[in-house]
Formats: structure tokens, sequence, C-alpha cells
């Protein structure tokens, strides 16, 4: 990491205020924004939906949709505002010495246009050079940036690259003509978890060769902390606190900082040793702002001054800024989550005699059957081997996770389990029946003991429906309380998922992402499963209302002891929710274990990878680099003998490519599935070495 | 690729097969009595049935589709062939000369009693002069004004275009014509009205005659593909990649021209194309309103006569020509889009 | 101690928040008026141009309404001298057949008004029918029924009216069964590529989980969430199908004589343009207001359902 180069910052933002005008009326999106960036350092803003990054982002560039105006404030960059420049002028400074890249690289990329043209455009518009030179540089560029084969890769369209390639060619158009200003906004969501390792290593290595300065916007704290040096912290469009990134993480002194780091769990606490505490109520509408503190609403420190005095950004010891009245005694209090917050309430104790469901060999292949033309023209079947022999077995009350990257069949394996999706083969065995066969073919009363809560809040309920009717309805159907008790069971219903007895009467469309996701877990609990199966349930959500979400979750499973199976990408969250854990890959699986099993050696290589590449909320952590390279195949040819091994670090030789790899056990019945013998494999170190005091240079220790 | 085109082309086959029976079908339930259009109302029944035995009506309808398909001259020799019971009676027209519609015969008109074929053509080579000036003249205006629409989208410019686009493209084509006919011939006289165009001549030998038409045609037409356009180029502007074009600092005109028009064009020349299917039913309706010698009025006169085998050959040929240029707009989008054309590694 | 629902705690006070804010009285009352089902209409019509549009349909239906008392003539009978010019006693002269224009086109409007939304019904109902079943079941099904929506749709428009009005004569009936099949393939295919995308929504999949039967399902889950884009498309149709009466009428394809109709009026005068506009030129009008009313309506209406 640089020092302060220059004394003078490189963009310097002031008071900056921003509003939309709309149909109901004016919205301040930005309220108060101020910070610097100077050269060779990174600038993290952190901060939920509709807190006002991105408007504040695209301000910084002198771009504004029609409807916005500016209040207030300047954006000095280099000296001068952006905000009075004329358009010509900021034409020629944006993607020149001010640029910016944002999320979902498929849609910023021009769809008609080679790759080559959309890079050279950058230089022509901005430079002199000869179209050789032009060449040569973005073949430079595109090497910097570790895209392999970077010829060949100028020649292609954007749909023919992956999300991670395609991310890092944006990211090397915004350096092209050494920008002294990067703006990054949220690049890496969307990626898969090792993707997204390897697009911030590599930003984290352009920091070494390039000296821009960058500023970089996203939800997600846990990257935050492994890319920014210093971090703002926005809530509700005003800038909240300014720390660096080991101040903040370690100790935040505004309240809904602390409130959001102690929503996201690390890898340090489980649902044994301390609930997740999660922060009361939501972000206010644009029209019904509080008067004084803006957060003081949700604020477990609030005094009656917060109501009135709206407090302003003041400095505090050792260069840190926060916007809170009564910030020294948050400094005192206690981050929860961290082992040493509120009491662990009681978690449902699996039982380990029964097994609710048993699954053995499943196979689940999707067959795409050319049509009579195209097998004229020689074309054959397609078959996406979705999952490919998968075994497990959920023993009774307990939370089992599986984890896994888009693409390694977990949500097939859900919806397999669950019945949408009829199995290839295999058995499921489900309360002592075989169910391995398609919906409309199960008995009725299995249907009733396995529910399911879906992945997208938006569309997990019917929009033409009051809550009252979606949770009438498998009441009525499953009849596990008289009907003339219903009403009194939805309130119950209600009442456990944190919701008012209002909400009756509300459509989704009426109701935010998070209380939308709590009506569907009140839904797939109302007919008292056995069984609930979760798809990514809080993947979509904000930070802190995934944990107030997750809570209830936990709460009602622990509650009515129903078992769970948690399916997500996110390994933190399964190793605070889950008892048993399964890694996913390709449609097998690699390992399986309790969940202290699976976080400690023996590991399998992917698993290893995998914790590598988890951003975890510390900055402090020290923990081995692993990448993986390239990205997963795809499921139509998977790769044969172990599926892992065209991306393995620790492949041991042919073998991996010929044979599938035996499942080697321990006593408890830890299952790992490689060639690697257990003895070698208990002998790797572990991935999390420990914490140390200052933030973590990125570690050479790549096996 | 080739999987695309060899798809789009059965489809064809296998509509142009639906079509085909359809029309044979809606034709065969009617109580077309073709024998005594020919004859007259006052034949006699006996001369009525010696026709239809004569002109092989008696046939069951599958064998006389068959027969429409594929002519009747075969018959005789397969008869030679099978012997005189293999194919049903009342099949044997006299003079079995029919070659059929595959092999470009159209038959014989019951009213005129010319043959159908040189009279199809020639009505069809008229309403395509018509129908290609007319496309000439209005698209590039049409997609200029959409273009300008879109990308000052909500400005006067634009609700101007928008509703003028409207009013004119809504307006059934007849009612404009005789707006437009009344403003510029009655009251302004700056154009020939409404003159029968004759038959014989060509009808590019009166070139001026043509104007009206065209200008209908024109203000028929141009709405539509405006508002198209508009639409197509303000979703265009909204997409992410024209902000990243915008803020990598390209000039708003390179924006436009280059980035975003490739791919606003792209809907709305399809869309273009797929519009011929009413281009046609508008053709007709001027045809008939400027008594232009055209495919459409050919197919109406014959409907009002109930001319049966030219009314079968009409829908046969107009529907050709608009599947076809359906597969065309198909293979075309397939072909600009590099989505489609190239697919993932 | 489990936590206690409704207490969403960090430990210490909760603050001043209940766990959900009541919104304020007058939010209250303007979300009420939204969700009243007419009171979504009123919503979409916040658009200018529907308010501009419905205001002429509305014109429309009251001289349709009210065409008896204010049609100064039989419109069927002969009143004037043929081919009048417009004067005091025939305020918009008279025709071939010394017919009063004015009343005639008083009285031409019912027919469309009448015909075009029915024409309409028919072929929302039929479209609906088909495109559930063929999007809701798939396969075989579906191919099948949409090769012959494909076929139906690959015929232009108005030779397909030719054809079926050549074959079953002109009549009110048949127009109506015409313009039917003209508008079911395009219904047919919204409603189906609506249930295709709310098939996969994750609530149709909780619906199949609970055992729904299949009607339950597309009746009560899929169809009530297509309604919308279905109502907004059949205005537009609406639109068309009085389009196509007209230009029917004009090519004598429509109603039979003597009864007016605006289309087969102009029909009638064609030859007589530059001698007696009259008799064209208003019909035009007429008909050219109508349509492009409606048009401006569902134009309108579209826009609206946008933003929503």
């Amino acid at each position: 990491m640089k020092s302060d180069g220059a004394a003078q910052p490189v963009l310097r933002v002031e008071d900056l205020q921003v509003t939309y005008e709309t149909r109901r009326g004016d919205v301040r999106a930005v309220r108060d924004v101020s910070f610097e960036v100077f050269q060779g350092e990174s600038f993290g803003l952190v901060g939920e939906s509709g807190c006002g990054k991105s408007t504040a982002a695209f301000a910084l560039m002198g771009y504004l949709s029609r409807n916005a105006r500016i209040e207030g404030g300047r954006v000095l960059f280099q000296g001068e505002n952006v905000l009075e420049r004329t358009e010509r002028e900021l034409q020629s400074i944006r993607g020149n010495s001010l640029a910016m890249i944002y999320q979902d690289p498929m849609s910023t990329l021009n769809p008609s246009f080679r790759i080559g043209d959309q890079l050279r455009e950058v230089l022509a518009t901005h430079t002199r050079t000869s179209d050789e030179e032009t060449y040569t540089r973005c073949i430079e560029m595109l090497d910097k940036v570790h895209i392999p084969d970077p010829a060949r890769v100028m020649e292609r369209y954007p749909h023919q690259l992956s999300g991670g390639q395609l991310q890092r060619v944006v990211i090397g158009m915004g350096l092209l003509c050494n920008p002294a200003v990067l703006i990054m906004d949220e690049p890496t969501t969307g990626l898969d978890v090792t993707v997204e390792a390897s697009v911030l290593d590599t930003i984290r290595d352009l920091r070494q060769k390039f000296d821009s300065g960058i500023v970089y916007i996203s939800h997600n704290l846990s990257v935050i902390a492994r890319v920014c040096d210093r971090v703002g912290v926005m809530y509700a469009g005003e800038l909240v606190e300014k720390a660096t990134v080991h101040d903040i993480f370690l100790n935040p002194l505004h309240p809904y900082a602390r409130g959001l780091i102690g929503c996201v769990p690390g890898f340090t606490a489980d649902k044994h040793s301390a609930m997740l505490c999660s922060i009361p109520g939501r972000v206010p509408s644009a029209h019904e702002m509080p008067p004084g503190c803006l957060f003081e609403p949700r604020c477990p420190y609030a005094t009656d001054a917060c109501k009135e005095e709206h407090p302003s950004l003041r400095e505090v010891d050792g260069g840190r800024t926060v916007r809170c009245l009564r910030w020294e005694t948050v400094a005192e209090g206690q981050i929860c989550g961290t082992g040493d917050g509120p009491k662990a309430f009681t978690c449902a104790v699996p039982d380990y005699e029964t097994s609710v469901l048993e699954v053995s060999g499943l196979r689940s292949y999707y067959r795409d059957k050319p049509s009579w033309i195209g097998s004229l023209l020689g074309k054959e079947e397609k078959c996406v081997k979705a999952v490919d022999g998968v075994s497990l077995n959920l023993k009774s009350h307990a939370v089992l996770g599986i984890v896994g990257e888009s693409g390694c069949g977990k949500s097939t394996l859900a919806k397999t389990i669950v019945g949408l999706v009829s199995p290839t083969d295999g058995k499921i065995e489900f309360l002592g029946e075989d169910i391995a066969r398609a919906l409309e073919k199960r008995p009725r009363e299995i249907l009733e003991e396995l529910r399911m809560v879906f992945q997208n809040p938006n569309s997990t309920l019917n929009p033409m429906q009051t809550v009252d009717e979606i949770l009438g309805r498998p009441l009525k159907l499953s009849r596990v309380v008289p009907r003339s008790e219903i009403k009194e069971e939805i309130r119950r219903w209600l009442a456990a998922v944190n919701l008012d007895e209002s909400y009756m009467d509300r459509k989704p469309r009426q109701m935010s992402g998070g209380e939308k996701q709590r009506v569907a877990i009140a839904r797939a609990f109302a007919s008292r499963p056995e069984l609930v199966i979760c798809d990514e349930p809080v993947s979509s959500l904000d930070v802190s209302v995934k944990c107030s979400v997750l809570k209830t979750l936990l709460t009602i499973q622990s509650a009515h002891g129903t078992s769970l199976a948690y399916i997500s990408h996110d390994l933190s969250v399964v190793h605070f929710l889950c008892d048993y854990i399964l890694v996913m890959y390709l449609g097998r699986i690699c390992e399986a274990g309790t969940c202290r099993e699976i976080f400690r050696p023996p590991y399998h290589p992917y698993t290893e990878a995998l914790l590598s590449a988890v951003p975890v909320p510390d900055p402090t952590i020290h923990r081995k680099r692993i990448r993986l390279e390239g990205s997963v195949p795809s499921a139509l040819n998977p790769p044969r003998g172990c599926r892992f091994h065209t991306r393995c670090p620790r492949k041991i030789g042919m073998v991996c490519e010929t044979e599938q790899p035996p499942v080697r056990e321990t006593k408890s019945g830890h299952a790992i599935a490689c060639h690697i013998p257990l003895a070698d494999l208990e002998a790797i170190e572990p991935v999390i070495m420990g914490r140390g005091e200052a933030p973590a240079e990125s570690q050479a220790a790549s096996v | 690729m080739a999987e695309i085109i060899l798809r789009r082309f059965g489809h064809l086959l296998l509509t142009m097969f639906i079509v085909s029976v359809a029309v044979f079908v809606i034709s065969e339930i009617v109580p077309i009595d073709v024998a005594r259009n020919i004859l007259g109302q006052f034949a006699t029944q006996e001369t009525i049935e010696a026709l239809r035995e004569r002109l092989g009506l008696n046939c069951p309808s599958s064998v006389r589709y068959v027969t429409w398909l594929i002519g009747d001259d075969w018959i005789p020799p397969a008869r030679n062939l099978l012997g005189t019971q293999a194919l049903p009676s009342g099949c044997t027209p006299e003079g079995a000369d029919r070659k059929g519609l595959f092999r470009g015969d159209m038959g014989v008109s019951t009213v005129t009693g010319s043959e159908v074929r040189p009279y199809i053509f020639r009505r069809l080579r008229n309403s395509l002069i018509l129908a290609g000036a007319a496309f000439v003249v209005t698209m590039p205006v049409a997609l200029f004004l959409g273009v300008l629409a879109g990308l000052r989208e909500g400005g006067i410019l634009d609700r101007v275009i928008s509703v003028l686009s409207l009013v004119t493209t809504a307006s059934p084509s007849f009612a404009l014509g005789v707006i437009l006919v009344v403003v510029f011939a009655y009251w302004l006289d700056i154009l020939p009205g409404i003159s029968a165009l004759t038959t014989s001549g060509s009808v590019l030998g009166s070139p001026e005659k043509l104007v009206m038409p065209i200008l209908v045609l024109f203000f028929a037409e141009a709405g539509y593909v405006a508002r198209m356009t508009r639409a197509s180029m303000v979703d265009v502007m909204r997409e992410p990649y024209i902000r990243t074009a915008i803020l990598k600092g390209l000039p708003r005109s390179k924006v436009v021209f280059k980035h975003a028009l490739r791919n606003a064009l792209l809907a709305p020349i399809t869309v273009i194309m797929l519009h011929i299917n009413w281009l046609i039913g508008g053709v007709v309706v001027v045809e008939m309103l400027f008594g232009y010698p055209g495919l459409g009025s050919a197919i109406l006169t014959a409907s009002l006569n109930k001319d049966l085998y030219v009314i079968e050959a009409g829908a046969m040929v107009m529907t050709l020509v608009a599947v076809t240029s359906q597969l065309l707009a198909d293979l075309l989008y397939s072909y600009l889009n590099p989505r489609i054309r190239i697919r993932e590694s | 101690m489990a936590d206690q629902p409704g207490t969403d705690t960090a430990g210490v006070g909760s603050g001043s928040l209940q766990p959900t804010q009541s919104p304020g009285f007058v939010h209250r009352v303007r979300e009420g008026w939204r969700t009243l089902a007419f009171g979504r209409v009123a919503y979409l019509l916040e658009s200018g141009v529907a308010k501009v549009g419905l205001g002429i349909v509305l014109f429309w239906v009251i001289i349709a309404i009210l065409a008896p008392v204010l049609a100064p003539y039989p419109p069927n009978d002969t009143t004037g001298a043929f081919k009048a010019p417009p004067s005091p006693a025939h305020i918009m002269g008279t025709d071939l057949l010394g017919r009063d224009v004015l009343s005639r086109l008083l009285y031409g409007s019912r027919p469309i008004l009448v015909l075009a939304p029915l024409s309409v019904l028919c072929a929302v109902a039929a479209g609906i029918v088909l495109g559930l079943t063929s999007g809701y079941f798939g396969g075989r099904v579906d191919d099948v029924i949409m090769r012959l929506l494909d076929a139906l749709m690959a015929f232009p428009t108005l030779l397909l009216y030719m054809v079926i009005i050549a074959a079953v004569g002109a009549s009110a009936l048949n127009v109506i069964i015409a313009i039917a099949f003209g508008g079911t393939p395009g219904i047919a295919r919204v409603v189906r590529s609506l249930v295709l995308d709310v098939r996969n929504r994750e609530f149709v999949q909780a619906a199949r989980l609970r055992g729904e039967s299949p009607f339950y399902i597309m009746f009560r889950e899929i169809l009530p969430n297509c309604m919308g884009p279905v109502v907004v498309d059949a205005c537009l149709r609406i639109g068309y199908a009085a389009f196509a009466i007209g230009t029917l009428g004009f090519l004598g394809l429509g109603m039979p004589p003597p009864d007016p109709d605006w289309g087969r009026m102009v029909a009638e005068g064609r030859q007589h343009i530059t001698s007696g506009p009259w008799m064209v030129i208003f019909p035009s009008l007429a008909i050219s207001s109508l349509v492009v009313g409606l048009n401006l309506f569902a134009d309108g209406i579209s826009e609206s359902s946008h933003r929503i």
C-alpha cells in the first residue's frame, strides 16, 4: 500500500447534495457527502441499497439523469469543480483521467461490437497514438488484467466471454489511459466467490502497478475490507462515519456502522455461541425522514436529544469522523456477534439417530433433444448433468448446508428433492418413503411435510393476493388447525416473523424485499412440515435485512424443530447457521461433514480454495492465498475422472483425470472425495491462519 | 446458422401447406357453385350436372385438393396402368390437362374464361411496383423521424412526432386517402384525383397517377415505423452500454451513431419486414380507392364474384410473398445480431 | 430463552420504532384509492393522451345512443335531391340516392361501436383459452397450437377477411367471426408468453408444491397476473377492429346495404370525390376520429401501465 504521495488529494468531494424530482415529489438522494481520495490510495464507500452511493458515484463523473439536480457542494477533481464543467470539458476527462466501471459487465459492453473495437475506442478518443501502438497497448492491458490469450479475446464479442473475464476487460478498459482516479461501482457483484477473489486480486495487483486513486463502492463490507485503505459509511444519503479500514472494522463508532458490521457473520462465531444482532426497523422512505438524526428511530443508543438535533460530521481522535452525538458511549459498548455479545439462545439439537431425508445416487439430467432438422444436420442430444451422483443424509432437527458456486447443481438438487424436477436416477427416502419421482405422483401427506423457501423475494409471492390469502391457503389445505382458527393462526405466524397484524391486508407490492421473504418463510412453515428446503433465501437482500431474516429463520426452525436444508454460495452464513455442510462442485459432492470439520483440515482442495476466496469482514485476517485458474467447466461436458481436476491446485497426476475419486471417511463421518490420501490432507495447514494487528498484505503463500 | 436457415425454411413449407389446406377448405365449404356461375342462373339442372361432371367437380374433396396442387394430367395414364377402378369416379374431367399449382398452372377463371396465371402475375407486378415505391419513400423518412423522436424523448419534437404518427397510422387508409385527395385534388388542385388506371398500359406509363397512392401509403406506414423506431431508440438509450460509452468520454454524436443506432435499428428493421402482412392489406385498400390494378384488388373482385380459381391462386401467391418476407426478416435479424450469429464458444 | 417475537432487539431499548411503522393518514387514503378496482383505472388515466382518446370515444358513444333523437331524417329514406351539396336543410348534403348524409353518419356510428368490442371480446376469450393451455402444458400441445396460430398469422389479415367473407357471405355475425379469427392468434401469443413467464415464478412453484390442481394454478394463480397486459392489448385491438370494420365496409365486405356503414358510404361515393366531396369526407373524418380516439386511449393506458 502506498503512503500518501502528494499533499493534495486528487479528488475532493465537499458537501455534495443531489436531489431527484419524481412524480411523488423531491427525493434527496445524497444529503451531505464529503471525502477525499489521495493518489495511490483506495477509498471505499459502503452502504445498503438506497443510501445514495451510486448517485454520488455518478455525480463524481458529472453524469446525472435528467431529473436530478445538484443542490449544493463541489466535486474537486485535480483542483477543478467537475460539476461546473461543460459537456465538452467533461468528455475530455471522462475515460481519460477520470474513469468509471460498474457491475454487470455483460450489459456494460455493447453486444454488437468486438472487445478489441471497444478497447481501441478509448485510446482513439483520448490519445493520438498510431493504430499499431493502440493495438499493442490494448494487448498489454489485457495481459495486465490476467486475460489469457489476449489476441483472440480482442476479436471476440462480449457474449463469448465469461463474467469474470468480462469484468477484467472492463477494468482494463478503465485503466487504459492511466487515469488519476478510477471509480468502481460494485464491480464484483454477481460474480462467483472464486472468480470474485481473483478479480479482487487483480485489482490489488493493479494498485501496485498504477498509482490511480480508487473510489470503491460496494454494499459488501467484506470486499471493502480486502481492497480499501479508508472507508466511508453511508446511510440514507449521508456519510455517517469515515475511518481507516482497520478502525472501522475493529471499533466502529457510529451505531449504524456497528450494527452493519455485527450483521455479517465471520468465521469466528456460530449459532451456538452467539446470535446475530440485527438492526431493527427499516430505512426511512424518502418522504418520511425523521427530523433529527436519520438513524435515531432504529438506534439502540438514541436519546431525546437525538430526535431533535441533526448531528453533523465531527472529527474524533485519530483522524476519524463520525456523525453521532453519542459516539463516546458507543465506543464503550460491544459489537455483538463476536462472541461476547448477547447470550446465545437455544438452538434445536439434531437427533443423531433418525434421518428425515436420505438420498443415494441421485442423478438429475436435463436432456435437450435436437429437433428433426437438428438431427438431420448431425446434432446430438445435449445432456446437462446438473446433479450426477449425490448422496446425503439429513438428521432430524438438523440444519444442513449445501454450498457451491453457480453451476454446481445445488438448485437442481433442491428442486429434485422437492419434486419440481423429475430425477433421472437414484433414491430419495423421506420419512421412510421413496419419493424419487415428480411432484404430481407423490402422496399428499408427503407433500405437506416438505416445503421450500425460494430465492427471489419479488416473485415468491403472488402479486395479486393479500398476505391473508397467501398464508391462509396452505393452512386451509393442510388442516393443521380447524377452519375457525385460521385467522388467529395467521396472526401468530405474522408475529413469529416480526410483522405487524396490519400486514394481513397488504399485497406484495406494498412490502419490502425482507418483509416479502418473511411472509414466504411463514408460508413454508405454516403447515408445520418436517423438512424445509431454503434455496438462497437471503442472497438478494441487503446486509442488515439479510441478517434479520436469517435470525427469523433460525428462531422459527429452533422453535419447531424443523429440519432445514439451506442452500447458499455464502460460506460465512452457512458457517453460522448449519450443523452439517455439503460442498458441491459440478454436480458431485466433494466434501461432507459437520460444520467444525469442514472449516478445518483435512480439506478437499476445492473447499480449501473456497475458504481462501470468501471475503471476510476482517481486514486483519491472515489467510493462505489459493486461486483457481479458469472458470467452472460446462455441465454439458464435464471433465472425466475427478471433475475438479482442470482447476485443482493439488492435482497429483493422471489418476485425477481418468478415475473418479474415492470417498475417504474419517471415523466421525467426515467424508472427502479425493485421490489424495487422508493423511496428506490432514497435514495441510489451515487456510485461516489467525488475525494480525495490521491489515494483511496479500500473502504469497500460494500452493 | 445453417440450422436456423433450414428450420425457418421448414416452417415456411409447413405454413404454406397449412395455408393451402385452409384456402382450399374455405373455398370448398362455400356454396360456390362454380358451374352455375359459369352457365348463369338460368341454366337447367342437367346442364349444370353435365358441366360439373366435365369439370370434375363431383370428385371427393381430398382428391380435388391433390389435383389442385399437382394437376390431373397424370390421371389417364394412371388409369391405364392401374385400371379404371383405381381412382374414384367423377374425377376425370374432360381434357384432363391441368398441371397443378406446383407446376405453375393456376387454372382458368370461371368468370372471364382467361388464364389465371398471367393475370395474377401482371397484377402482382403492379402491386410490387406500388409497394416498392412506397417502401423506398417511406422507410428512410420514418426511420429518421423515429430516431429523432427517440433521442429527444419527452421533448416537444418527440411529442409532436409521436402524436402525429399515431394519428396517421391509426386512421384507416381509405379515410386518410379520401382526406388527402379532397385536400390535394379538390381543394388545392395540385395532384390528379382518382382516375382509373387502364389495365392494358403499364402503370409506369403515367407516373403522376402513382403519386397519390404512394402518398397515402406513406402516411399510413410512416407513423407506425416511426413509433417503433422511437420506442427502440428510447430503450437502447437507456441501456448500460450507452452509459459506458458516454463515460468513456465519447462525443455524443459518436455515442448515438456508432453505439446506439446499430442496436436500435435492429428491431425496427425486422419489424418492418414483418409488417409486410399489414402493408399488403393497406395496399389493397389503396388499390381499391384509386382503381389501381393490383393483386389485392384482383383477389377482392374475385371474392365478390366468387371466381374460385383466382381466389385460390391469388391467396396462395399473396401468402407466399408474405411468408417469404418474414423468412428473410428472420434471417436478416439472425445475421445482424452477433448473439445469434456467433454462438458461445 | 428464545427471542421474543415482536422485539427485534440488540439488547438495549429498540428506539422509538415499532416493528412496522404505520403510514400517515393522507398516505393511507391515497393508497386506498389506488388499490380500489377503479382507483387503478383512475391511476391509469393519468396520461393526458388517454384522456383525450377516451373523450373522443365517449363522444361517439353518446352520438350512437342518441342517434334517433339527433338525426333530422330517417337514414335510409330519400329525403332530398340526389347528390346535393350541403345546405340548411341537409347540413352535410345528400348522397347518390338522396339520403341525408348527416343522419346516415349518426346512425353509422352504431354498428361499429357494437361490433368492434364484441369481436375483440370473442378474440380475447378464445385467445386466453388457447394461450393458457399452450403456455401451461407446453410440449406437444404447445407445438400444435402454435403452428396453427402461426399459419393463421401468416395470412395477411385483410386477405384472411376476404377469403372468409367470400366464403360465408357478408353479415354482422360473419364480420365478428372474421375479426375474431384475425385477432385470436395475436392475443393467444401475448397470453402464452405471459403464461410462460409467470409459470416459472416462484409463487407458482409454491402452489405446485402444495399439490394444487392444474386448473387452480392456471386460473387462480397465473391468469390474474396476466390480465393487466391482456386488457391493455384488448383495448388496442378494439381500435384495430374498428379500423378493420371500416375497411371491410369500404371494400364491400362489410354489412349488407342499405343500413348506413361509414366504410361503405365512402365506397359508394368513391367515384365522385372531386365532384361531391361531402359524401365521402364526413364519413372519413368520422371513422378516422373514432379509430384515432380508440388508439390514443389504448396507447395512453399502455404507457401508464408501464410506469406502474
